[in-house]
């Protein structure tokens, strides 16, 4: 028993002396990475950058009241170069090749030039290399196999940076109201993207990264912080509308020759801003938006402002339409300064309304002279009443804040008040003029203009905006009575009478005036206006137009602006009658011509028929995807697409997006020539499919 | 004083293992609630206290296991052992089917009703231990025996590793190497050894091959990384992990950063248990290091001590083969941090952050100072035999 113990002791003093040696292997290997390679490890330390690489949140999408995608986010890719991984023998034998390709491809610089900069990069031993940036999916697939690029990472010291970049679909179309937003030194918000920035920015990640031979790698397998995608913006933009108001303008700059003009519609009744276009011309003669015009640019309204005039008038029972003003055929001195007309006048007296209609800047002033002169604040109070002095409020930045002189500032003399009664020595900007003619259509319930709708978060709205009201009458009815009486006739026999065979009736006010630099007025240079509503009646819209400094065929507002709502006005009313918008539970093939293909739930949301949502959803059990043809009679043919695991489902009609969206889980790899919706696929609809099957889709517009 | 006295009276057995303990998990206290801070960023918003209170009760608790366990006499391990190795094979058939997959790996289990998860196969690992200790003990009498001794045993060591193994290879590894000494210590002569390792290659050959059928391939993908990593040592991008650690262990030096000072800790991946040693040298340096290291050797000696007072060699095993259980993936922690070893995944006991594995070491702990609490009590019961005899003589005499 004994010699066991000692035979037991001996093994165990042999495993304890194995244990001392692996201890002290361990303390010798601290010692030698501490001491002997002390300096190598601490140089790495310094050289070894690691950061936090922030991961941008997908931004998010802005929308038309029926939510048309209106702006959008796609990923754009640039390629580099770490050449300190090119290896020198295989830089030497495809750099002459990679340069090549680059100018055949971009043809931006000679073949020579590309290889200079390839040359010196490499020499300098760039680790960060800026092949080529602001490149698609498929420019980053075809460059992959180039030379050097082909290598990958490891060899050749591929770089790819993915970047989102800022879509418009309708190219275009209210780009300045739309907006975008610069981060950096210096910092620009403009128009809803720049309002709802926080909203749609989203939050970004982080994420620990190391740099490498070949980039940045993350270190731990989740990110530090995730990101969260930004919210979607809905706007009260009906594209249509915005497309009809936009292309009514365009031809009205075109045919006046005008520097630039704007646009905006607005529903009455919620203040919502169906359209808002701006349009500038640049040197080669052609149209765009560069400045929203409509809220940023103050100017001297002119005679538009004469309906305050009247309202301050008319409602203190100042003057009847019947009383007869002073219009001295058309040029009469107030004090030391003389005010003309427009055109001479052959008249020595008429009535108001005349004046009004006939927008004479004497007849107004005159009577203004007459019955305020003695007491400015009083006129001046009822600017304030109307909140002319401040901004609409407008979500959008940069609305320009509104000049009202007050009676008591400096630069106030005894002519000021006759000029403001015709709009001068006051500025406005075209949105706000607006808001004041679409309280009078409003029946004097003044609302605030507003262009964002609702904030939504993955297809749910989860703010709404309404509509506000600023003033709930702004005068009694029968000062609306008559101010709307004399809007109507200043289409009917006045300055607008070029539109009085609209088939739409309007009505509103023209609006000419001289363009000021703030030192004086410029020959021949005008702002030419228009601001009403329609129909007439029982107005749906308000509308201005301005264009500003029209060159040929007339300058007058009447001649210039009042064209350009007519023709809106009509385009808008064939619209509506078109697309079916005022028959409700009937669902025609053009309603649904956006549908194409969807979600059923998405399909179902826009039905309101009872009968046809039985129909879908029995026609097409265990289909969560809908394809719907729109054909010529107007019958919904639902196609299920069954999306069955393994097999390969029927993708013809469905966008790219889609495509990728139902092929996530199946790792079949997709290649696509073309743009737009597919029309054929390589694999048909039924076969098995398993991975790293390859598929081909051919897309076209 | 009045401490003494309470030690003296309720902490029982070697005083110096339950110092070596207690300074062991003040090691890991410290150097856990320094390497958690991005952790605490990642899970808890920023409560970086959230890991030290963690660690904190784990701790507590694993004491007061280790304070029941030494209570209990330790032949009652015996039958314990028998109980536990036929409980925890069907627990690893389980885990290895349903268990909760953690990257590819099935590992823990949870407990019905209580929702604590632990790993079946620290379970396995006290249980197999345990069981040698016994079945080398009652054959010692006929050791060479391979019919009766050794082919039981075989079937136990390699059944255990065997279900371990798919999801947790090094801890596979680790047990059965410490099996192996363990029979080597228990007089199993080297050539029955050597046919065994031999057996168990072929084993493992023919696992890997059934692995690498399955989709997916299980885990043989990580370890073929791991392994290549480790071989391409002048790679710092294959080898990552074990740049950073060294870049830790330089910055160390001989008295280290200071507490809390490390800045390795943000780049190496879970630095509160691969990597908690690279992050106690780059605080405590190679003096902190030198005592970690002492602290463990020191332990595994006052276990073999326990041997040379030990009347049974149940005890002598059971005491020695759980010291080595715990010693050895110290030590092979530590390798891995200074990279002599691939990246493993073997936490460093008492010290790693570690939930319910904090308890089974402490069981282990525990069982051991059972040991040499009954051994004390029998040589004091020997010690009064001797002197009554003494006294019954001078009486005589």
């Amino acid at each position: 028993m004994a010699n066991v113990k000692k035979s037991i002791l001996i093994r165990i003093f042999i495993s304890y002396g194995g244990i001392v040696l692996l201890a002290s292997f361990i303390i010798w290997n601290i010692l030698k990475i501490q001491f002997a390679e002390g300096k190598k490890w601490k140089s790495i330390n310094d050289s070894l950058t690691i950061k936090y690489k922030v991961i941008n949140a997908v931004r998010g999408n802005i929308y038309s009241d029926n939510s048309t995608l209106l702006a959008t986010s796609v990923p754009i890719y640039e390629i580099r170069l770490d050449l300190t991984v090119v290896n020198s023998d295989t830089f030497k034998k495809y750099k002459y090749q990679l340069a090549q390709k680059l100018s055949e491809k971009f043809a931006d610089k000679p073949l020579s030039k590309y290889l200079i900069e390839l040359n010196k990069a490499k020499r300098n031993n760039n680790r960060y290399f800026l092949i080529k940036n602001k490149l698609s999916y498929l420019d980053i697939k075809e460059m992959k196999k180039w030379p050097i690029i082909n290598k990958g990472r490891f060899k050749g010291g591929l770089i790819i940076e993915e970047e989102n970049y800022r879509v418009m679909p309708f190219k275009n179309l209210l780009t300045r109201t739309l907006g975008y937003t610069i981060d950096g030194k210096q910092k620009l918000k403009v128009g809803i993207e720049g309002a709802y920035n926080t909203e749609l920015a989203g939050v970004t990640g982080r994420r620990l990264v190391k740099k490498t031979a070949g980039g940045f790698i993350p270190i731990n397998d989740e990110n530090e912080v995730e990101p969260t995608d930004g919210k979607d913006i809905y706007t009260t933009i009906d594209i249509n509308i915005q497309d009809i108001v936009n292309n009514s303008l365009l031809n009205g700059l075109i045919k006046h020759k005008a520097h630039h003009g704007c646009a905006i519609l607005m529903e009455v009744k919620t203040g919502e801003i169906k359209a808002i276009a701006n349009l500038t011309v640049k040197n080669d003669g052609t149209y765009s938006e560069t400045f929203n015009y409509a809220i940023g640019e103050s100017f001297e309204p002119g005679s538009t402002f004469k309906l305050v005039s009247a309202l301050a008038l008319i409602e203190k029972n100042k003057i009847k339409l019947d009383d007869s003003v002073l219009i001295n055929y058309g040029e009469f001195k107030i004090l030391d300064k003389v005010m003309y007309d427009a055109e001479e006048s052959r008249f020595k007296k008429q009535s108001f309304e005349f004046a009004f209609e006939h927008s004479s800047n004497v007849g107004i002033s005159t009577a203004i002279q007459k019955y305020f002169a003695e007491n400015p604040k009083e006129f001046i109070d009822y600017l304030k009443k109307l909140n002319i002095q401040n901004r609409t409020g407008i979500e959008l930045p940069g609305e320009a804040k509104p000049f009202v002189k007050d009676f008591k500032s400096k630069t106030w003399s005894k002519i000021s008040l006759p000029w403001i009664s015709i709009g001068y020595e006051i500025k406005l900007t075209p949105l706000q003029i607006l808001n004041l003619y679409n309280a009078v259509a409003n029946n004097g319930v003044m609302v605030k203009p507003f262009i964002v709708k609702a904030i939504g978060e993955k297809g749910e709205k989860i703010k709404i905006f309404n509509t506000q009201i600023i003033n709930q009458k702004i005068t009694d009815d029968e000062t609306l009575k008559k101010i709307k009486h004399l809007l109507k006739n200043v289409v009917l026999t006045g300055t607008a009478s070029v539109i009085k065979n609209s088939n739409i009736k309007i009505s509103g006010k023209t609006g000419t005036a001289r363009i000021s630099d703030g030192k004086g007025y410029k020959e021949n240079e005008y702002y030419s206006s228009f601001a009403g509503f329609f129909p007439e009646e029982n107005p749906e819209y308000s509308v201005i137009v301005v264009v500003n400094n029209p060159k040929e065929n007339g300058y007058y507002g009447g001649i210039v602006a009042a064209p350009i709502v007519k023709d809106l006005a009509e385009k808008i009313y064939g619209y509506k009658i078109n697309s079916g918008k005022n028959l409700n539970d009937f669902i025609t093939a053009n309603s649904i011509k956006t549908l194409d293909f969807a979600a059923k739930k998405d399909v179902l949301k826009k039905f309101n028929n009872k009968y046809l949502k039985k129909k879908i959803i029995e026609e097409t059990t265990n289909a969560d995807w809908l394809y719907i043809p729109s054909d010529s009679t107007g019958n919904i043919n639902a196609k299920p697409i069954k999306d069955v695991k393994n097999l390969m489902p029927d993708l013809t009609g469905m966008c790219l997006k889609d495509v990728l969206f139902i092929l996530e889980n199946k790792k079949v790899k997709v290649q696509v020539t073309g743009k737009g919706k597919v029309f054929w696929q390589s694999i048909k609809p039924g076969v098995n499919i398993g991975k790293g099957t390859i598929l081909i889709l051919k897309m076209q517009v | 004083m009045s401490l003494r006295n309470w030690a003296a009276k309720n902490l029982q057995g070697d005083i110096v293992i339950w110092m070596i303990v207690l300074f062991i998990s003040i090691f890991g206290m410290l150097a856990v609630y320094s390497s958690t801070g991005t952790l605490a960023f990642v899970k808890q918003g920023g409560n970086t206290e959230f890991y030290l209170l963690k660690q904190g009760i784990m701790l507590i608790l694993g004491l007061f296991i280790m304070w029941l366990a030494h209570l209990l006499d330790y032949k009652y391990y015996s039958r314990l052992s028998q109980i536990l190795l036929w409980v925890s094979i069907p627990l690893l058939i389980y885990t290895l089917l349903f268990g909760i997959n953690v990257n590819d790996a099935r590992r823990w289990i949870s407990i019905p009703l209580i929702g604590l998860s632990f790993q079946t196969s620290d379970v396995a690992k006290l249980a197999l231990i345990m069981y040698i200790a016994r079945f080398l003990s009652r054959k010692q009498e006929n050791i060479k025996d391979k019919k009766n001794t050794l082919f039981p045993i075989l079937i136990s060591i390699i059944l255990v590793c065997g279900l371990i193994a798919p999801s947790n290879l090094s801890t596979a590894l680790v047990l059965f190497a410490t099996s192996i000494l363990l029979l080597f210590i228990g007089r199993i002569p080297v050539s029955s050894i050597l046919i065994l390792c031999l057996a168990a290659i072929l084993l493992f050959s023919i696992m890997v091959f059934a692995i690498m059928q399955l989709p997916g391939q299980g885990r043989v993908q990580t370890w073929k990384t791991r392994i290549e990593n480790f071989r391409e040592k002048e790679n710092p991008e294959a080898n990552y992990q074990a740049v950073q650690a060294k870049i830790a262990i330089a910055r160390g030096g001989i008295i280290g950063a200071g507490p809390g000072k490390s800045s390795q800790k943000n780049y190496l991946p879970s630095p509160y248990a691969d990597f908690i040693f690279a992050i106690i040298i780059e605080e405590y340096g190679l003096l902190g290091a030198l005592i970690l290291i002492f602290l463990y050797l020191l332990f595994l000696f006052r276990c073999i001590k326990i041997v040379f007072k030990s009347p049974k060699a149940f005890g002598a095993l059971l005491s020695v083969g759980l010291a080595f259980s715990l010693v050895i993936p110290a030590l092979l922690n530590m390798g891995v941090a200074v990279n002599i070893f691939p990246v493993t995944g073997l936490p460093l006991p008492l010290v790693s952050m570690g939930g319910t594995s904090t308890i089974f070491t402490s069981l282990a702990f525990g069982i051991i100072l059972s040991v040499s609490r009954n051994i004390e009590i029998e040589e004091n019961k020997s010690i009064e035999n001797v002197e009554e005899t003494k006294e019954k003589e001078i009486e005589n005499k």
